[in-house]
């Protein structure tokens, strides 16, 4: 009878430890599908930065969800102008907008003329002044990347 | 789900999962625990034996460490991560429960060390801001760890008292700060790497201070000849500079430094060399050098899939079991399912290392949990590897798992910081950077090396394991004979030659005629198994004599064989008795059989040897000259001399039927002195042959083609060994070249005592050579006497008519038998005496024969054994063929 007992005992070890582990994986499988949820809420849509210098338009197309302008030649928008600073303001895509948010630039940065102090949302077509640049922003939202 | 633990803010669904893991876990240990209480009952197959308590001060330990830790994480580090502390949990808990059912004393301090383990973590995690003095101090740190493990040099002891010094010993406590210096190596690199990084930097100014600080750790390690350490310690650091930096020159010099540091390490230090060729051929040096892999593979194949249960197995019987080998004990007792849980669990604590890599956002911490992340793995995949045979053996210890205070406190203290890094993941998890795959694809590759390593574990407890655990150095046999009663060795009237005394755990066997020892073999734990004992070991056991489901069902629900069952052997302990006492202390053999059957009523061996006293006697009995543990009658080679006269005249018939005596054909006078006893003035042919005339013999061969001579001595199996069970002579191979051999059955021609019985058996039994047999029956599981069939085959060895003439020719005048002495010269320049006789067509019982060898010069005695013997067993008064 013992020996049943401990068999069956043993089973159930056996059983429990596996529930343990299956456990575990269910957990982080669930985790993974909502966070892959949460990144497919993050798609961009796609943001076209324009800017004139010496009559030359430079445009650049973005997919990622972070942009950083600046003089520092790793920037992701390069601007090569002194009134510039190195790392001078953030574009970034949160809740299906894109914002624009200064990184205490020295020349600060400006929206339509109006000074950037706080997380700002951007539209199709605003004009973005970064020291003595301005940057035109074409939003297209009818693309949304998967 | 019960939850048995108290915890903070119930509504969080980190402290939900976490306290729903650990309290599984905590069932799992609670029902790993009741079965080693149980376990005792089922080996002992009696409730006598009584249940198991100790271990419960370890669970009682367990439960309450890591509930508080449960409570104490989810009350400080609300965001941490919460499957590493149910994962460790787990973990330790299987570790704890195995060092205590091996040994109960080394259970309870590792208890005492999981418990002060813990205390240092619920220390740390109410001050979590430690990470940053280990950031700031790094060198003062790095410095005192280099220092204490200098140490060890001058003041290192070992717990063991012997071996490599690699311990500290302080107030009576001993601890390794080799151990301490690993994880003290990790925050430094950690910091000096966080620090290098915001300046544009040359591979250099990485490389060679590290390389420095690298260097002197393993200059010291490899001084005290720790080198499973400082493997570890170069793999962490490569692992850490290359997945950081991405340099590449060490990235491709790492391997190539690696080949020459192994080289290098091959041919200076001894260890080195051991491990590698053990690795290299486990199957090599069973007990020596491959000893420790061999039974640790054993050991897991043992386990096979299900295990054999915590408690049921034998997993002390694998060296060091408790700490490098705890993998392999866990195998055996837990099963492949046991060993897949093992690494299942360390693969999800190496993802979730990796995941803070990738989500941390400073780059102390993710320097740090990179650093961790190579500890846990390169520790695990090294030992486990070590286990399976995959790797060399490094001689380190299982994280949480293995025995070892230092190990485990430091284990304990590598789970605090990736507890508390996983608290400063911001919530919401940023996007990943583009630089942080290098790190995430190096440390993948430790999870795929672990899933590598459960490949080899589940080929090793499932494919390979009926040729594992049938392999001679498997010694679980032995546990086995001690808690299931072997079978009872029977004569032929079912009188017990061989049965077992004591009880359940402590089975013996005892023989109630030890002089038949060299016949039925000794059974012991260090020397192994000989005679019938081995080759009956399956019936004895009943493997063989069980239906398979009851051998399946024995093994699942007690790793046992079923109650062996008994075997007859065809040995009549009477005639046994009489033929011992016959012998004495004289050193020789004798087989008495029945000529027509095979049946062997009676084997001897003189001198013979006690098997319950082998552990006393084996040096004298190996260095005695007269060779007890031999089985004379089967492995005994002697020359025959002139024993095979009857059968070479078989070939002249003619001739010795036209010459009345031997004396036309000598030309001249026979030597009569190359006769073993006197044959009488007027030499007849039955004279000369009865009396082993050695002269007229060899004249009379001498007449005989020699492939017609090697043809006859085929047919009398000469050149086969006998199909017996028993442990046989390699038989001599037929000799064109030396033809003399065959002629005077002297020098490099021999002859086991059985393979003459069997030969003169032919002579009786109308020609027909019997195939042997010893053992004649077994008990199956019902209790009936099934018949064993015979190993060979009876063949025509001599013409029906040759036979009959011969034995006619050599029939004793008023007795119905036939006898041969003989003496003869081996090649060691000893004289040993034949004897060989049976009966002839005249008598009407049982026709049998004897044969009677003595190592020295003793016609008269060796006459006077086997004719009272032949008289014994036929039950007949005998005149001696001299009179």
């Amino acid at each position: 009878m013992n020996a049943i007992l401990v068999f069956s005992l043993r089973l159930l070890l056996i059983l429990l430890s596996y529930t343990f582990l299956g456990w575990i994986i269910y957990t982080i499988y669930m985790d993974l599908k909502r966070e892959s949820a949460l990144k497919e809420e993050k798609t961009t849509s796609l943001i076209f930065l324009s800017v004139k210098i010496e009559d030359e338009e430079i445009t650049k197309r973005f997919r990622q969800p972070e942009i950083i302008l600046g003089r520092d030649p790793s920037s992701d928008f390069f601007l090569n102008n002194e009134t510039i600073s190195l790392r001078h303001c953030r574009v970034f895509f949160r809740q299906k907008q894109w914002w624009v948010e200064d990184l205490k630039s020295t020349n600060g940065t400006y929206l339509n003329q109006g000074q950037v102090t706080t997380s700002t949302i951007l539209t199709d077509g605003d004009k973005l002044t970064l020291g003595k640049v301005d940057i035109t922003i074409r939003i297209n939202q009818n693309i949304i990347l998967e | 789900m019960i939850n048995i633990f108290p915890y903070g803010d119930k509504s969080s669904p980190i402290n939900q999962t976490q306290v729903k893991l650990i309290s599984l876990a905590a069932i799992v240990i609670i029902i790993f625990a009741l079965i080693l209480s149980i376990s005792p009952m089922i080996r002992y197959h009696s409730a006598a034996e009584g249940y198991r308590y100790d271990h419960w001060l370890g669970v009682a330990v367990w439960i309450a460490a890591f509930g508080l830790l449960h409570y104490q994480s989810s009350r400080k580090l609300p965001q941490r991560d919460p499957y590493i502390l149910p994962i460790v949990s787990l973990l330790s808990g299987i570790g704890l429960m195995t060092i205590w059912r091996l040994y109960p004393n080394l259970g309870f301090r590792q208890s005492i060390w999981i418990a002060l383990a813990s205390a240092l973590v619920f220390l740390g995690l109410n001050f979590p801001i430690f990470l940053d003095y280990l950031r700031r101090y790094k060198y003062i740190w790095l410095i005192s760890g280099l220092l204490l493990t200098g140490l060890t040099i001058f003041m290192g002891t070992n717990p063991l008292g012997n071996g490599p010094t690699l311990w500290l010993e302080f107030l009576g406590i001993h601890f390794q700060p080799s151990e301490f210096l690993k994880i003290l190596l990790i925050a430094f690199l950690a910091s000096f790497l966080t620090d290098r990084q915001v300046f544009v930097y040359k591979k250099f100014d990485i490389l060679l201070p590290t390389l420095f600080v690298i260097g002197s750790a393993l200059a010291l390690l490899v001084v005290q000849r720790d080198l499973g350490t400082a493997t570890i310690f170069l793999l962490i650091y490569v692992g850490m500079i290359v997945s950081s930096k991405g340099n590449k020159l060490l990235f491709y010099g790492a391997p190539i430094l690696a080949a020459i540091l192994i080289g290098f390490a091959y041919f200076y230090i001894d260890v080195v060399k051991l491990r590698f060729d053990a690795w290299l051929n486990p199957f090599s040096d069973p007990s020596g050098a491959s000893y420790q892999i061999l039974q640790s593979l054993i050991a897991i194949a043992e386990g096979s899939i299900f295990g054999t249960g915590p408690g049921l197995g034998s997993p002390g019987l694998i060296p060091v079991s408790v700490s490098d080998f705890i993998f392999s004990s866990i195998a055996e007792e837990l099963g492949l399912f046991g060993a897949g849980l093992m690494i299942s669990l360390y693969i999800i604590l190496l993802y979730r290392a990796i995941k803070l890599i990738k989500t941390t956002h400073h780059s102390f911490d993710r320097y740090l949990a990179l650093g961790l992340t190579f500890y846990f793995g390169v520790q695990s995949i090294l030992i486990i590897g070590g286990n399976i045979g995959l790797l060399p053996l490094t001689g380190v210890t299982l994280p949480f798992v293995s025995y070892g205070g230092s190990s485990l406190l430091v284990s304990f203290i590598a789970m605090l910081f990736l507890l508390i890094i996983s608290k400063r993941v911001h919530a919401n998890p940023q996007i990943e950077m583009v630089q942080r795959r290098r790190p995430i694809l190096l440390s993948s590759l430790l999870i795929a090396v672990l899933g590598l390593e459960m490949i080899v574990t589940s080929l090793a407890s499932f494919w390979f394991m009926p040729s594992l655990v049938n392999r001679p150095e498997n010694p679980r046999w032995i546990v086995h004979d001690r808690f299931s009663e072997r079978g009872k060795i029977l004569d032929q009237d079912n009188q017990i030659i061989v049965t077992n005394i004591g009880q359940t755990g402590s089975f013996q066997r005892e023989s109630n005629h030890i002089p038949l020892y060299p016949i039925i073999g000794y059974t012991n734990p260090t020397y192994g198994q000989t005679g019938i004992e081995e080759s009956m070991f399956d019936y004895l056991r009943g493997y063989e004599t069980y239906p398979a489901m009851t051998i399946f069902w024995q093994d699942l629900l007690y790793n046992q064989p079923p109650e062996g069952s008994d075997i007859r052997l065809t040995i009549d302990l009477e005639l046994q008795k009489f033929a011992d006492s016959l012998l004495g202390e004289e050193p020789g053999a004798i087989v008495l059989m029945n000529a027509q059957s095979g049946e062997i009523l009676t084997m001897a061996s003189h001198p013979y040897f006690d098997a319950n006293k082998l552990e006393d006697s084996w040096q004298d009995l190996i260095d005695n000259e007269d060779a007890p543990l031999v089985n004379r009658a089967t492995q005994g080679l002697y020359p025959p001399g002139s024993t095979l006269f009857p059968f070479v005249a078989t070939t002249q018939i003619e001739l010795i039927q036209q010459n009345e005596d031997p004396f036309s054909i000598m030309n001249g006078v026979p030597q009569l002195q190359t006769c073993a006893t006197f044959p009488g003035t007027d030499l007849t042919w039955q004279a000369a042959m009865t009396h082993g005339c050695q002269d007229v013999q060899a004249k009379l061969a001498e007449f005989t083609d020699v492939n017609q001579l090697i043809e006859l001595f085929q047919n009398l199996n000469f050149f086969s060994p006998p199909d017996i069970r028993l442990n046989v002579a390699q038989a001599d191979s037929p000799n064109y070249d030396t033809p003399e051999a065959l002629y005077k059955g002297q020098g490099a021609f021999n002859l086991t005592p059985l393979q003459m019985a069997l030969a003169a058996s032919a002579l009786t039994n109308q020609g027909i050579l019997p195939a042997p047999r010893l053992v004649n029956a077994y008990q199956d599981s019902t209790e009936n006497w099934i018949t064993l069939s015979k190993l060979g085959q009876n063949s025509q060895a001599l013409g029906t008519d040759a036979a009959f003439w011969i034995t006619s020719l050599l029939e004793t005048p008023d007795s119905p038998h036939w006898q041969i002495t003989s003496n003869v010269g081996t090649q060691d320049e000893q004289v040993i005496t034949w004897f060989i006789a049976g009966t002839t067509a005249d008598w009407r019982g049982q026709p049998t024969t004897v044969v009677v060898l003595l190592e020295r010069d003793a016609p008269l005695l060796a006459e006077e054994i086997g004719l009272s013997l032949l008289e014994q067993s036929t039950q007949i008064s005998l005149t001696n063929g001299q009179q």
